[in-house]
C-alpha cells in the first residue's frame, strides 16, 4: 500500500483536462474510489494502482505520494548505510510511453496514407494526359537484319490534332517499310517525315536494317509538332547497337523467354510488315534457343 | 480546468491495450486499401477438374486486358497428353509442360481443357504470364489444383 496526495492527483488531472471517468478507466476502478482518493477518504492505495495512476497522469509515483509519508512507503533500494541517501525507485510501468501518442500516430498514418492515394491517383492521371511522342526502337541487333522502329504519339485533347514528324535515322541505315506511308517526296539524307492527324493515341512505325556492321552505337532522333506549334524532340529509346544477338532477345541469353515475346507483342504487335519476323520469334520462343549463324546470316532455330 | 485540445481525451476513452489493437487493426486495413489500389490483377484462375482424365482450367481475365497471354501448365512427364482446347502452341513431353498463347484475349472466363491418355498421376499446376496493360509490369499468377 502507498500513500498518496489526493489533493496534488486532482491537480494533476484538472491540469490535463482529464476527467474521474478516464482516469476510473485506465486504472480499472471507480469514479467513486478515484473522487474518494482525490478527497483524501482513502488515503492509501494499493501499490499497482498508485503506478497505474501515475502512469496515466504522466508522472512518476513519487510526485503522487503523500510528502510526509513519501519516505517511508516506497522500497529501499541501493541502501549503503545511516549516511547514505536512500534512493527510492518505483518499479517500471510496463506502459512507459503516455498514452496520448496513440491519437496522434493514428491520425498521422491515415493522414499519410491518404496523401500517397491522393499522389498516386493524381501522377495516373498525369500520365494518361502526357502529350508527345515516344519512341520504342530494340536496344541491340544484327547486321543485316530487320527490326521495327515505333514512334507512340500521345494527344489527350479529343479534337483530331495535326502531327508533323520528323525521324533522323543513323546513316547507313536502309529503310524497307514504313507505316503509315512518309509524306512528300524523299527526303535528303537519312530523314524521314509524316505528316498526319492524332486522335488521343497513333502509332508511326518503320522497318529498318543496317547492310554492314558499325561499331559504335548508332543514334536515333527526331521531332514531333502538334499543329504548328514549338517542335518537341521525340523522347524514348535512341541508340541501338549492333551485334549477334535477335533483337527481341533482350537479355543476350540467346532465348526468347515469355517475358520476351510478351515485350514483342506488347510493343511490336502493330507495326505493320513484322509479320515473318514475329513468326520467327515465335519458333524460337518455342523453342529451347537460337544461334546466329553469319555466314549464312540465318537462325539456327534449337529443339 | 486547463482548456482542452483535440487531443485530449473524451469522456469515453478507451484503455491503453484497446487503443492499440485498433491502432493495429487500422493499419492493417490501410495497408489492404492500399493493396487493393495499386494491385490490379487482371487474371485470375482455378482448376475446376484436375483428376483423372481430365484437366480443366478456368481463367477469369478481366478489364483492362492485356494484349497477350501465356499459359504455362506443368504435370508429371509420365502423363501423356492427347488433346488440348483450345490448341496449344508446344507440348513438351521430356519436361511435362504445355504452353499456350493468347493474343488480344477477351475480357471474361477462358476455358483450357486437357485431355490425358490416363488418368492424372500427380499435381498439375500452371503459370499466367501476361504484362500489365496499365504500368507494362510483367506479371506471373500461379494457379495449382
Amino acid at each position: 500500500m502507498v500513500k498518496i496526495d489526493g489533493t496534488k492527483i486532482k491537480q494533476l488531472r484538472e491540469q490535463q483536462g482529464l476527467t474521474q471517468l478516464y482516469l476510473a478507466t485506465a486504472v480499472e476502478v471507480t469514479t467513486d474510489t478515484i473522487s474518494r482518493w482525490e478527497n483524501k477518504r482513502y488515503p492509501s492505495i494499493k501499490m499497482e494502482n498508485g503506478i497505474k495512476l501515475a502512469d496515466t497522469l504522466g508522472v512518476s509515483l513519487e510526485e503522487l505520494l503523500d510528502q510526509e509519508q513519501e519516505n517511508d512507503q516506497l522500497p529501499a533500494t541501493n541502501v549503503k548505510g545511516p549516511s547514505t541517501e536512500v534512493t527510492a525507485t518505483a518499479p517500471t510501468p510496463i506502459i512507459s510511453q503516455p498514452k496520448k501518442i496513440w491519437p496522434i500516430v493514428l491520425l498521422s498514418t491515415t493522414l499519410l496514407c491518404v496523401l500517397l492515394l491522393f499522389l498516386y491517383y493524381f501522377q495516373k492521371s498525369q500520365q494518361s494526359t502526357e502529350l508527345g511522342a515516344q519512341r520504342i526502337v530494340p536496344q541491340h541487333a544484327i547486321a543485316g537484319q530487320p527490326f521495327p522502329v515505333v514512334i507512340k504519339i500521345n494527344e489527350t485533347g479529343g479534337v483530331p490534332t495535326a502531327v508533323i514528324l520528323n525521324e533522323i535515322v543513323p546513316v547507313g541505315a536502309q529503310i524497307s517499310q514504313a507505316f503509315p506511308e512518309t509524306t512528300g517526296k524523299k527526303q535528303p539524307g537519312n530523314r524521314i517525315k509524316w505528316l498526319g492527324k492524332v486522335q488521343s493515341e497513333r502509332i508511326f512505325s518503320y522497318i529498318v536494317h543496317f547492310p554492314k556492321y558499325q561499331e559504335l552505337p548508332l543514334g536515333f532522333s527526331g521531332t514531333v509538332s502538334f499543329s504548328g506549334d514549338q517542335e518537341e524532340n521525340i523522347q524514348g529509346q535512341s541508340e541501338i547497337i549492333l551485334g549477334t544477338h535477335h533483337w527481341a532477345d533482350q537479355d543476350k541469353d540467346n532465348i526468347i523467354s515469355d517475358k520476351e515475346i510478351l515485350a514483342v507483342y506488347d510493343n511490336y504487335s502493330d507495326v505493320k510488315g513484322l509479320g515473318d519476323e514475329i513468326d520467327t520469334i515465335e519458333e524460337i520462343w518455342l523453342g529451347s534457343g537460337y544461334k546466329w549463324d553469319n555466314k549464312s546470316q540465318s537462325y539456327e532455330i534449337l529443339d | 480546468m486547463s482548456k482542452s485540445n483535440i487531443f485530449s481525451k473524451p469522456n469515453h476513452i478507451l484503455p491503453a491495450s484497446t487503443l492499440k489493437y485498433l491502432f493495429i487493426g487500422w493499419t492493417v486495413f490501410l495497408i489492404l486499401l492500399f493493396s487493393v489500389s495499386f494491385v490490379n490483377s487482371q487474371v485470375s484462375g482455378r482448376y475446376i477438374a484436375a483428376s483423372g482424365k481430365q484437366l480443366v482450367l478456368s481463367l477469369d481475365v478481366s478489364k483492362p486486358t492485356p494484349n497477350s497471354l501465356i499459359v504455362v501448365q506443368t504435370t508429371s512427364p509420365s502423363n501423356r497428353v492427347t488433346k488440348t482446347a483450345p490448341k496449344a502452341k508446344k507440348i513438351a513431353r521430356k519436361s511435362g509442360q504445355i504452353k499456350w498463347l493468347f493474343r488480344n484475349p477477351s475480357p471474361g472466363s477462358l476455358t483450357i481443357t486437357t485431355i490425358l491418355q490416363s488418368p492424372l498421376q500427380g499435381r498439375v499446376s500452371a503459370i499466367v504470364r501476361y504484362r500489365d496493360p496499365q504500368s507494362g509490369h510483367f506479371t506471373e499468377t500461379v494457379i495449382s489444383n
